[in-house]
């Protein structure tokens, strides 16, 4: 009779200690999960040209390129405070805000494409993200999430010093109602 | 003291406002009709969403040699050249595509199983015709817009400062008023009705490509007129590319180069063109080169 108990002892132990190894696995892998979702890419001779070969490498790099971006989204929702948009009626008042000591650099793992390495670093305050930067490319500034700068009642009333507006090919209709009809009525 | 004349007007489907610094209004009126006309004669000619134009006529030849008058050989010759020098990637074949998913002209045109490319077009320099392949619809967008700006501006030679802005698309010369430069905003992708930068410029030109203005639907996905013309596919990753450069042919090009590269390979592209540029990404972050920065003005 007690080899019956046993044998139905050590059968619910394995199970147990089965499920105990299962859950301590996926917590430790949810709680190591973090921006470097993929590996980066084994070194490539840097391609100056346009060549089938060269766009061919392009796509792959891209294809890995937009996990690493997507990773980065999931810091910049997690992290990412509300980023309010600025308004103001003349662009003499926009004002800079300066990084404060208490901010922090984060930098990720290099990645190569044809044309060179590429980091990306981030600068975080606060738990916010305030600016993020790719260092090796050369002669950029950082990067940095454009805010939006309405001007449409100072384009309007004739104030906002700017003459003319470029942007993405706008057609005739809805011209007076844009920035650039309120330029052209204003001078009209 | 120095006055500000404007003239706006419509042609190619898109406002065109013309801003002249110290000259009489009887002049500015009169420089305003000569650009009209200028642009109207390009819009005849490399329009596709007219059944009268030059364009139209050869998409409609397809398969067939056809005479053109040299500026439209001209412009197909160039974006050829530029389709070569980029693999590719600018294609005036992309017409092909634009015109299957229903932006344009000809209509109830299909996706053919081999979608031809710039290696098959045909050009006959010497009876100055065209013979595009069968089911190859030809779209010269990304240079058109730029070559009407340069050839319209040729006839304010005596006005020492002027502005033209062409949907988006400008070229300035001289000063404004008080010798001051240009002061030119960059629309922000996401609220049209707001800016993302002012620079300051003097005698050059500034154009912005971009992916959220030109949209429509195609079996219940949205397209943008921006295509990979390797993958048949709008682009993904930039909202849209700023840049500065002299003429306003030149500036066209680069935007519609830089953008259909993407973020990093158009970021190269244009820093070995030494053009400065403003980039903004599909996650509304803004790159630049510090050359572009430096003519920012209100930072």
């Amino acid at each position: 009779m007690w080899k019956k108990f046993l044998g139905k002892f050590l059968i619910y132990f394995f199970v147990i200690a089965f499920c105990l190894i299962l859950l301590v696995g996926i917590y430790r892998i949810h709680k190591t999960k973090i921006v470097t979702a993929t590996e980066p890419i084994s070194p490539q001779t840097p391609n100056q040209g346009t060549t089938a070969s060269s766009i061919l490498s392009n796509k792959k790099i891209q294809n890995k390129r937009s996990s690493f971006n997507t990773a980065k989204t999931q810091i910049t929702q997690t992290k990412q405070t509300q980023i309010n948009t600025k308004q103001t009626s003349s662009l003499s008042s926009k004002k800079s805000t300066p990084v404060p000591s208490t901010s922090r650099v984060v930098t990720g793992p290099t990645y190569q494409i044809p044309w060179g390495n590429v980091t990306v670093q981030i600068t975080v305050r606060d738990g916010k993200i305030i600016a993020v930067r790719t260092p090796n490319v050369p002669n950029s500034s950082p990067s940095r999430y454009a805010a939006p700068i309405l001007v449409q009642q100072a384009l309007q009333a004739g104030s906002a010093n700017i003459q003319g507006v470029s942007g993405a090919t706008y057609m005739s209709i809805g011209f007076k109602k844009s920035l650039e009809g309120a330029i052209a009525q204003a001078g009209l | 003291m120095e006055h500000v004349e404007h003239g706006v007007f419509h042609s190619m489907g898109i406002p065109i406002h013309t801003t002249f610094v110290d000259i009489s209004k009887d002049k500015a009126e009169y420089y305003t009709q000569k650009a009209k006309s200028i642009f109207d004669i390009w819009d005849k000619r490399c329009s596709r969403f007219r059944k009268d134009s030059e364009l139209f006529l050869l998409n409609e030849k397809r398969g067939q040699w056809y005479t053109v008058s040299q500026e439209l050989f001209a412009v197909i010759s160039d974006c050829v050249q530029l389709a070569e020098e980029t693999g590719g990637l600018f294609d005036p074949s992309v017409g092909t595509y634009l015109a299957a998913t229903g932006y344009g002209l000809p209509q109830k045109f299909s996706l053919p199983k081999y979608v031809a490319t710039f290696r098959d077009i045909e050009l006959d320099i010497t009876r100055c015709r065209i013979r595009c392949y069968k089911d190859q619809i030809l779209e010269p967008a990304g240079i058109v817009k730029g070559r009407a700006i340069d050839d319209a501006v040729h006839i304010f030679n005596d006005v020492s400062g002027w502005m033209l802005n062409a949907g988006g698309d400008i070229r300035t010369h001289g000063n404004f008023i008080s010798g001051s430069d240009w002061h030119v905003a960059i629309q922000h992708p996401d609220k049209l009705d707001a800016i993302v930068a002012v620079i300051s410029v003097h005698d050059q030109s500034v154009a912005t490509s971009g992916t959220y203005q030109t949209t429509w639907n195609f079996h219940h996905e949205l397209w943008q007129h921006q295509i990979d013309m390797r993958q048949g596919r709008p682009t993904a990753g930039l909202k849209s590319v700023s840049v500065v450069v002299n003429t306003a042919e030149e500036a066209d090009i680069a935007t519609s180069i830089a953008l259909l590269y993407g973020l990093d390979r158009g970021q190269i592209f244009l820093k070995e063109k030494e053009i400065p540029y403003l980039m903004i990404d599909d996650l509304t972050i803004r790159h630049s080169s510090l050359s572009f920065d430096a003519l920012e003005i209100g930072q």
